[in-house]
């Protein structure tokens, strides 16, 4: 078996190679799809994807509150609420899991925008990434979109991403703004059970449960904080969000337990390009369709 | 939050198209807001044969979804907003347990670049507006003269009673209309519905637009049920609406994206 060249393993050099020589160009595109990146200026090279395999096997030390403090003893009434952002937040609790997930995210995504530039694209569209449980502590995540090449550019230059679909791109460049990159908050938050949430749980009558408010908004809000840390990595511009989740888990912690909430915000960053409101498109033609 | 250019970076969960018209109709997306409140809801039982309200259960959705659209409307006055649009309210029951719930709002903060010919575009207690409604619908509104208030809802929590045997008895193999449960269903969305437009009267709109009314069993059983009511308050901007005559078109797709 040949190795694995740029990072790509084999089976994926030999896809490139392939599309490079074949005449037909694949895309995931529709037909309005194909039909939206023609008039924005664009052609087709070709599908690409990636994909990275990584072992969740270390999901970091729980019980994450408590080391930063000496014990569920000394918060009393009620505990803090701990972000894998905090300062040293990488370093505790749910940390390494955040740090695996987030590379393997990337990992897939530069993978398949190393088929994309193996191609000679200038963008891919319609990028879609998954996550897959496998068996055991093994996670698949993957990347997959349509490589495009710009017919107007003479000169390669950075080659960009989107999440939107191929009509949302059209209709973004037609409009003065440039797709740029995908990007991505990840956080975990975690919290002791504290005597204050099992009290306010157990009540007949209806209240809020003030430490798990915190527990979710906390993790949300380090996500977006993730979230516009890696658009600045690319340059300033718009991200439109298409993907907000939460999820939420409880581990053993001591006596106790430690509730977990994950939150992720996905989105694409668009540039405006030129001056601001140069590229804008012609008023809005309102039309009523005969469909529906 | 700005970006390394000196210009603002701003997130928004606005679809392209619903971006570019809410730009088309003057405003300019901020960011990305939300509030939450996690609630723990309570417990209240009906009597077993009797239509009535569950007031203390009204009363933790309402609070909790109250919550939940402040906090959201706090963070985007932060921001320097005029409204809020898109806004989505969602329930999610967590893992944590079955009596804890989500109520979560989220939705797009936004700046107009001119204010309208009233003065201001904020409410009267001088909140951003909010409104539910898409991209696309928001700039047919404003395009027509009007200017979205509020978000406005109602919620009735309602115990429809159980039917006696001899009641049960009397009406076996016949097709007859069961007036008990008629009537709790009226009563209910009535109560829904009265209270979404007593708050409507509250931010003296002239309608509400885009209602939608629910029956959102929850984790209750069969015989309690929420009746929520939601929709956009609206008010008129100026005197003379002149509403674009639309064109007709035949798009190639089917159906709406």
């Amino acid at each position: 078996m040949s190795p694995w060249a740029g990072g790509l393993p084999p089976a994926a050099l030999a896809r490139v190679e392939r599309q490079r020589a074949g005449g037909a160009t694949g895309s995931f595109l529709s037909a309005p799809g194909a039909a939206a990146v023609a008039a924005a200026g664009l052609a087709p090279v070709g599908e690409v994807f990636g994909c990275l395999v990584m072992n969740l096997g270390w999901s970091g030390g729980f019980c994450g509150a408590w080391a930063t403090t000496s014990g569920p003893g000394v918060w009393g009434w009620t505990s803090p609420v701990v972000t894998t952002g905090d300062p040293g937040g990488l370093r505790n609790g749910s940390g390494p899991y955040v740090r695996a997930v987030d590379a393997a995210w990337h990992g897939a995504l530069e993978r398949m925008l190393t088929e994309a530039r193996a191609l000679g694209a200038d963008g891919v569209v319609g990028v879609r990434t998954t996550r897959a449980h496998l068996d055991g502590s093994a996670v698949e995540f993957t990347a997959r979109g349509t490589a495009v090449r710009e017919l107007a550019r003479t000169a390669p230059g950075t080659l960009w991403c989107a999440g939107l679909s191929a009509e949302d791109v059209a209709a973004a460049l037609g409009s003065g703004f440039a797709p740029r990159a995908l990007v991505r908050g990840l956080s975990v938050a975690t919290k002791h059970e504290d005597p204050l949430m099992m009290q306010q749980r157990s009540s007949w009558s209806g209240n809020e449960v003030d430490g798990l408010t915190e527990l979710l908004t906390r993790a949300r809000a380090d996500a977006r904080r993730g979230l516009t840390l890696d658009a600045r990595r690319h340059g300033s511009g718009h991200v439109v969000v298409d993907d907000v989740r939460l999820g939420t888990f409880e581990t053993q912690c001591g006596d106790g337990k430690d509730l977990h909430a994950e939150a992720s915000f996905t989105g694409t960053l668009l540039t405006e390009v030129g001056p601001p409101g140069a590229g804008r498109a012609p008023a809005v033609l309102t039309v009523l369709p005969l469909n529906r | 939050m700005r970006g390394d250019h000196g210009r603002a970076l701003f997130t928004s969960d606005l679809s392209v198209n619903e971006f570019l018209l809410v730009r088309e109709a003057g405003f300019r997306p901020v960011g990305l807001v939300l509030g939450s409140s996690v609630y723990h809801v309570g417990l209240q039982v009906g009597r077993w044969s009797k239509n009535m309200e569950l007031d203390k259960l009204t009363q933790a959705m309402y609070h909790a979804r109250e919550l939940a659209m402040t906090r959201m409307e706090a963070e985007a006055a932060e921001l320097g907003a005029d409204g809020i649009v898109g806004v989505r309210l969602e329930i999610e029951f967590k893992e944590y347990g079955n009596d804890l719930a989500e109520f979560l709002a989220i939705g797009t903060a936004v700046v107009a670049d001119e204010p309208p010919p009233s003065g201001t575009w904020r409410t009267v207690h001088g909140l951003p507006f909010t409104s539910d409604l898409s991209g696309q619908d928001f700039w047919t509104l404003v395009q027509a003269g009007y200017a979205p208030l509020g978000l406005v809802m109602g919620t009735c929590v309602y115990h429809i009673a159980h039917r006696g045997v001899l009641a049960s008895m009397s009406t076996v193999g016949s097709n007859v209309e069961i007036e008990q449960y008629t009537e709790a269903l009226y009563d209910a969305r009535e109560l829904a519905m009265s209270r979404m437009q007593a708050e409507a009267e509250a931010l003296q709109a002239e309608g509400i637009v885009g209602v939608q009314l629910m029956s959102l069993p929850h984790r209750w059983g069969g015989h309690t049920t929420e009746f929520f009511a939601i929709g956009t308050a609206v008010r008129p901007l100026r005197a003379d609406h002149t509403i674009a005559k639309p064109s007709l078109v035949l798009p190639l797709t089917d159906g709406p994206r």
